[in-house]
């Protein structure tokens, strides 16, 4: 049994390898494709003499295969070369955001899960009641927004009118908050609504049944025994919104002026700075291929069943 | 407080406290709407069309903020009288007579209450990636950094021309116009205490220039414009020489011009390069504090600053204390920080941000005048179309006319843009008059007469493209289809290629864009912003990076007229002697149409009423808060 759980392992760490390769590939390309970063940063008097010895510097003016050779045994050495804006190494310009978006990445998380869990299991319980409908309309809700608008209102409507929460930055704690509940709000409500339709499908089991039949109470019925077997597909939700997450911090960073990762995704598109698209997204892809891969092993500790084999 | 009376447009400051209205409301307005549509299952998180929608005021409320002032241009734009008067009166008359009496005297009363300890927050949309003005390039967000913490050698006067003395420097041509001479200003130091000195400025250049032995391998983004530079050699303790291979006119700007900010040697040897982008020394009127990348920059008053507040040019000490630059990407975010009194201005807002502070008491605009003034290039020099292959249409005179006469621009700016943009004319020398030559006035919205003369030079339905590098003009998506219907109105079929920015100016620098665009370099009624040596070397011109003209091109003769007048310009030593080969230039330009000069876009701000802002220099960067001045009550 160990032995299939290790090969499947070592199979899924190669997928994860050929996904993050896929990846860089598409982006290499693609950011090529979109504008001439030199000409866009030189001042605008440049001369092309200026113009055209900046492109060599950078290696632009070779041949794309050859940049792509180089580009890819440099990042086998982790070098992705000068950001063109910043001028100093790309790999130090995307350290230093890494923490702020972490930071505000696993707050949104956990905003998404101390939201969602107990409103889907609450929505599961009432089905049909208020909660439940208050709930869904609710989870409609934050599926619906887009989290730029959600943050500007509460920019408006909360930081403008308590003075407590900052519009934005990231200067004190509480500078958190706003961006961690828009940033969190799209996958609450994707986790809400996962809870609720696993824990209504639990709930229906025979061995609820028999748990309710032995004398259980019902905190015992649902808590160890029906959100347990719901959590299944609740983890496997974690790892794609953890995709989610860094995707929305893109929006939620800029509008919240959070000086994390996305924002310097955007700002490094606009100005076609590659080294720096490129390692922000190397490092992006490498995070969610192993929060999924770490999630694909955390099912073989909730689920008994794949850990005997029995499915 | 120093008061600086505006002599024309581009001096002229124009702050205003407007009345209230409710950005929550539009907000709120815009907000119900997208909630609609969220919950119709429209829109993403990807849906950038939804924001400018929900930014942006109805037209009809806009129209509705400014009826009288329409009114007023329209009539302006009717007769020649009436608009030679406003261009006059814009350049000789001073500031106070465009503004109200109450305003100028608030202003006045409030400069003897200046708050010297105070802290300004100034929100910035843009921050810069390096604190290094010689590596910053065009990497922008520099109003943060370089305004703050550098200064150049030379001073400019109002008329953005670097003064041979009164700055930093004193600089002349010398033997033959061979040698070029800076001689420094005694006892300024940098903010570490290190003197300013003859050593100081040529390892300055040759760190530019990769010739200083610390680091050869520095790279600047100035260093082609200082490729003129041969030999540097310290004469005594202030005075450096640099030996000129060809004489080169244009010495002063690209050796202590606005780009040139000084940076002190001993620092930068002891720390190194990487140190210095992140910790940077200067000798500007604010001394730097600290930097939390894309956050937060925090500045010091240099109290040792080498000038006094009322210096004669653009070197002036600074008022408050401290100076913090935070950094809201996001517009709307950055004037809810300003409505939340988390800063003193956000930077730099558009038209419809802008009007969320229009009427207000407990916020003023600021309205500054921009560098950059619209016009459409034309490809007059091409002998074929190169889309029909036959004859260029943009050869003929009564085609390029047709264009200028065709475009209601006052209209653009009235009703789309802020109403304080002005109409453009081609590049010409502050001090000049506009370059009419034997027009009767500027060129002024006629749509008949744009119509008639398309037909008579047998034009009617000439179809071509116009492409606009978008992304960094403001407005550029709101008044360019307005272009394009005007000139589709008279008889023109127009297409607009909304290009990417970069893409646009790659194709344009390598002559891969054969058809009419849009670039920055005109002149608005007190001359081109940056002077005609700057635009002339950017447009129009021969070989130039943002023209069609090219050598191998079958020049109209007017345009060789042009071009020589140009050229000996360029080469001319003496100022008033190529200002007045400039403005030769300029009127040929001007008259024979070589492009569709559009209009002068300003710079917005919104501020706290207890900011007063009063002088302006044509730097690119904007409102400057070195000028800023918090009072301690209004």
């Amino acid at each position: 049994m160990r032995n299939e759980l290790g090969t499947a392992a070592v199979g899924r760490f190669l997928r994860s390898i050929a996904v993050v390769f896929g990846v860089v590939t598409v982006v290499f390309f693609m950011s090529r494709a979109v504008g001439d970063p030199v000409s866009l940063l030189a001042p605008i008097d440049s001369t092309q003499a200026e113009i055209e010895a900046a492109k060599t510097r950078y290696g632009l003016n070779d041949p794309l295969i050859e940049q792509y050779g180089r580009f890819l045994i440099d990042i086998v050495q982790l070098d992705f070369g000068q950001s063109f804006r910043a001028t100093r190494p790309a790999t130090d310009v995307v350290g230093e955001r890494v923490v702020a978006t972490v930071q505000l990445g696993a707050t949104g998380l956990f905003v998404a899960f101390a939201i969602g869990i107990p409103l889907g299991i609450i929505a599961a319980v009432r089905r049909g009641g208020a909660t439940d409908i208050f709930s869904r309309l609710l989870a409609l809700f934050g599926q619906a927004v887009p989290n730029f608008w959600l943050g500007l209102m509460l920019i408006l409507f909360i930081a403008l009118n308590i003075d407590w929460f900052p519009t934005g930055s990231r200067t004190s704690p509480q500078s958190i908050i706003l961006p961690a509940i828009t940033l969190g709000s799209f996958p609450a409500a994707a986790v809400m609504r996962f809870t609720r339709s696993a824990m209504l499908d639990t709930l229906q089991q025979d061995y609820i049944r028999t748990a309710r039949a032995k004398g259980l109470n019902e905190r015992a019925v649902l808590f160890k025994h029906a959100l347990r077997n719901s959590m299944l597909a609740v983890v496997t939700l974690l790892g794609l919104q953890v995709g989610n997450i860094l995707s929305g911090a893109i929006i939620v960073e800029t509008v919240f002026a959070w000086p994390g990762l996305g924002q310097l995704i955007i700002q490094s598109i606009v100005a076609t700075d590659y080294p720096v698209v490129q390692a922000s997204v190397l490092l992006t892809s490498v995070w969610i291929v192993f929060v999924n891969f770490v999630v694909d092993v955390s099912y073989t500790f909730i689920d008994p069943r794949i850990r005997t084999g029995a499915v | 407080m120093s008061t600086n009376p505006s002599t024309n447009y581009w001096n002229r400051l124009r702050s205003r406290n407007l009345s209230r209205r409710a950005l929550l409301r539009a907000s709120a307005r815009a907000g119900v709407g997208a909630a609609g549509l969220a919950l119709v299952g429209c829109g993403d998180d990807d849906d950038d069309d939804a924001q400018p929608a929900a930014a942006q005021p109805e037209p009809q409320q806009q129209q509705q903020a400014q009826p009288a002032r329409q009114q007023q241009t329209q009539q302006q734009a009717e007769t020649q009288a009436e608009q030679q008067a406003v261009a006059q009166q814009q350049q000789e008359a001073p500031a106070q007579d465009d503004e109200p009496a109450e305003d100028t005297a608030r202003q006045e009363a409030a400069a003897s209450e200046v708050d010297m300890d105070a802290e300004i927050i100034v929100g910035y949309g843009a921050f810069p990636p390096t604190l290094d003005i010689t590596t910053a390039g065009g990497g922008g967000g520099q109003g943060a950094n370089n305004n703050l913490h550098f200064a150049a050698l030379g001073a400019y006067n109002s008329g953005r021309q670097l003064q041979p003395t009164g700055g930093f420097g004193d600089w002349e041509f010398a033997e033959n116009n061979s040698v070029f001479r800076w001689r420094v200003k005694q006892g300024v130091t940098f903010h570490n205490g290190e003197p300013l000195d003859a050593e100081a400025l040529k390892f300055y250049w040759e760190r530019i220039l990769g010739r200083a032995d610390y680091n050869p391998d520095f790279q600047s983004s100035l260093r082609a414009r200082a490729g003129w530079m041969a030999d540097i050699t310290v004469v005594d303790e202030h005075t450096v020489e640099i030996a000129m291979d060809t004489p080169f006119v244009d010495a002063p700007e690209q050796s202590g011009g606005i780009n040139f900010g000084l940076l002190p040697k001993q620092y930068i040897i002891d720390n190194g390069d990487d140190h210095f982008a992140n910790n940077p020394i200067g000798c500007g009127a604010y001394k730097f504090v600290s930097w939390v990348p894309d956050q937060e920059i925090r500045s010091e008053r240099f109290d040792d600053f080498a000038f006094p507040h009322d210096a004669p040019h653009q070197w002036k000490a600074g008022w408050a204390k401290y100076v913090t630059g935070r950094y809201f990407p996001e517009e709307q975010a950055r004037a809810a920080a300003l409505e939340a009194g988390e800063i003193d201005i956000a930077y730099r807002i558009s038209p419809d941000v802008a009007s969320q502070f229009e009427d207000r008491d407990d916020f003023k605009v600021i309205v500054l005048p921009d560098v950059r003034v619209m016009a459409i290039e034309l490809p007059v020099n091409q002998s074929l179309d190169p889309i029909t292959g036959e004859e260029n249409p943009w050869r003929d005179k009564r085609v390029r006319q047709a264009a200028n006469y065709a475009i209601d621009a006052q209209a653009i700016i009235d009703n789309l843009l802020t109403g304080n943009e002005e109409r453009a004319y081609t590049p010409f020398p502050a001090g000049k008059p506009p370059p009419l030559g034997s027009l009767e006035r500027q060129y002024y919205y006629d749509p008949d007469r744009a119509r008639a003369l398309l037909e008579e030079a047998g034009q009617v339905g000439f179809a071509f493209t116009i492409t606009l590098p978008t992304g960094l003009w403001t407005a550029d998506r709101i008044w360019m289809p307005a272009v394009q219907q005007m000139l589709n109105d008279v008889g023109f079929k127009v297409e607009i290629d909304y290009a990417d920015f970069g893409n646009a100016l790659a194709l344009i620098r390598n002559n891969e864009l054969p058809h009419p665009f849009i670039f920055n370099q005109a002149g608005v009624s007190s001359g081109a912003p940056l002077g005609p040596a700057f635009a002339y070397r950017l447009v129009t011109t021969v070989g130039a990076p943002y023209s069609h003209a090219q050598e191998s091109d079958d020049f109209l003769p007017e345009f060789t007229e042009f071009q020589q007048l140009i050229d000996e310009a360029n080469a001319e030593f003496d100022f008033e002697r190529a200002n007045d080969l400039y403005q030769e230039a300029a009127v040929i330009s001007y008259e024979n149409a070589f492009q569709v000069p559009l209009f002068g876009l300003p710079h917005l701000y919104a501020a706290t009423p207890d900011i007063f802002y009063n002088e302006y220099y044509d730097t690119s960067t904007g409102l400057n808060p070195i000028y800023a001045q918090k009072v301690k009550s209004v």
